[in-house]
């Protein structure tokens, strides 16, 4: 009798090996990277923001398909000019593909945001899109469909100031540090 | 900084410097201090309030564990801002709506702002509706009751913040509990139950001290006449006199420890408390 979970994982693993071969061929041009920020702070974009980025990929490295929906669909699927639909993604099993929790973000803090960056011959300076929803249903590929927000601007290097005098109280005298001027004192 | 602008509207102080963005924060956040008092504020007293009944109602539900607000944004209930940011529910929403700038008084304008303020569950089912929906009106009560004392005791000390930020006034003019969809009219949208509340407030703009002389009232006099002499005053008037602002809505507020002796003069005596020993003296 088959089992259905290794048929299912070997018709992944089919999929995983052919669905590359566009990209082996420089028939994917465009990068689709997955990023999740998180801030220091309260509030979303408060204090310091911590990028994590994660390249979405297909076998060998491969870049995904990318494509730019029609005006149709944009219309029937109440979707902004310009969103883009990325894949066929194939699901994840025993030696490749991507889960679905990296494409819902899943493990993503609260407060923190969740986009997609597309670098391409459509976006040289890299534009950062909303995640709109996923297709999940289809057992051997997955689509994220997705709409423009911004230009993505790299984190500068920003490190919020720490306030001044911090006081420290050890065991043996109270330690300041002000810095302001640097200056440390002990046993105040 | 010599030429620029001196006054205040609400708790929006003029000149904007630099040394207003904290920078261990980095945002603009602080140049509106209202919004994010007034959201604080609510979502304590409310979370103080309710907090109890609701931890005992919601367990079993998708919400167990979460408080009655768990989290907040200031700004609009969005699709934009479900679909960027990982929010946790229920969650409530504060933000500066319509706005109209018009005349307090001769001297003096007002900003009427319209607030929108809306409490969001996440979806849940049928059963879980009959558990938890009564939440919606009573955060509006809370909300209510909080406006009238202006603070709560779960926030700040109890302070009277919504006076330290200078709202003259703060109405809520509007209450809608029902569902709402974030995905722009899409019919696979889950529905979430909502409480959608418009606030209304007034700030008064007031002036600063700058480098120039605050301005304290004006004076017209306007007379009348030909070559065989003038007519004066024809017409007279004086515009108010600058006064600090009152806030007479905050009846309710604790006035500060009277300090030292307090000394009444009567017909027949000075009569002479002193409020550190409880002293009554009498005919000094």
């Amino acid at each position: 009798m088959r089992d259905p979970a290794k048929m299912l994982d070997r018709y992944r693993r089919i999929a995983w090996h052919y669905r590359h071969l566009p990209g082996d061929f420089g028939l994917r041009e465009h990068t689709v990277v997955l990023l999740q920020t998180v801030f220091s702070g309260a509030q979303t974009g408060e204090a310091a923001k911590t990028e994590t980025l994660a390249k979405l990929l297909e076998k060998d490295g491969r870049n995904p398909k990318v494509r730019w929906v029609s005006e149709e669909e944009i219309a029937l699927g109440s979707l902004a000019a310009g969103s883009i639909k990325v894949g066929p993604i194939t699901p994840d099993f025993s030696i490749g593909g991507t889960p679905m929790s990296s494409l819902r973000a899943s493990t993503l803090a609260s407060k923190g945001t969740y986009h997609l960056l597309v670098t391409g011959p459509m976006h040289p300076n890299t534009v950062k899109y909303k995640l709109i929803g996923i297709e999940g249903h289809q057992a051997l590929h997955r689509y994220l469909v997705a709409e423009p927000v911004a230009d993505y601007v790299a984190p500068a290097v920003v490190t919020p100031a720490t306030p001044n005098n911090v006081q420290v109280n050890t065991a043996d005298g109270t330690v300041q540090t002000n810095t302001a001027d640097g200056n440390v004192q002990v046993g105040l | 900084m010599t030429d620029s602008l001196f006054q205040r509207l609400g708790d929006m102080s003029m000149p904007t410097k630099a040394t207003d963005v904290d920078p261990t924060i980095l945002t603009l956040a602080p140049l509106d201090p209202a919004r994010d008092t007034m959201l604080a504020l609510f979502a304590a007293a409310c979370n103080f309030e309710l907090g109890p009944a609701w931890a005992v109602a919601n367990a079993g539900t998708p919400l167990a564990g979460q408080s009655v607000v768990q989290d907040t944004w200031p700004g609009q209930p969005s699709a934009e801002v479900v679909r960027q940011r990982a929010g946790s529910f229920p969650m409530l929403f504060l933000s500066r709506d319509s706005g109209k700038y018009d005349d307090f008084s001769l001297a003096r304008k007002q900003l009427t702002q319209t607030w929108g303020l809306h409490y969001i569950m996440s979806p849940i089912d049928v059963g879980d509706t009959r558990k938890l929906q009564d939440i919606l009106v009573r955060v509006g009560a809370t909300i209510m009751a909080t406006i009238e004392r202006k603070g709560h005791p779960a926030y700040q000390n109890g302070d009277a913040v919504l006076w330290s930020v200078y709202l003259a006034t703060l109405n809520i003019t509007s209450a809608v509990v029902g569902q709402a969809k974030f995905a722009d009219g899409a019919k696979d949208a889950p529905l979430y139950h909502s409480l959608s509340m418009e606030l209304v407030s007034t700030e008064i703009v007031e002036p600063l001290q700058g480098t120039a002389a605050p301005w304290l009232g004006t004076g017209y006099s306007v007379s009348t006449g030909n070559a065989d002499g003038m007519i004066q005053p024809f017409v007279q008037f004086d515009s108010e006199a600058y006064a600090p602002q009152l806030a007479p809505w905050a009846v309710d507020s604790i006035p500060p420890a009277t300090q030292g002796n307090i000394q009444v003069d009567t017909g027949t005596g000075n009569i002479q408390v002193d409020p550190s020993t409880g002293t009554i003296q009498v005919g000094l």
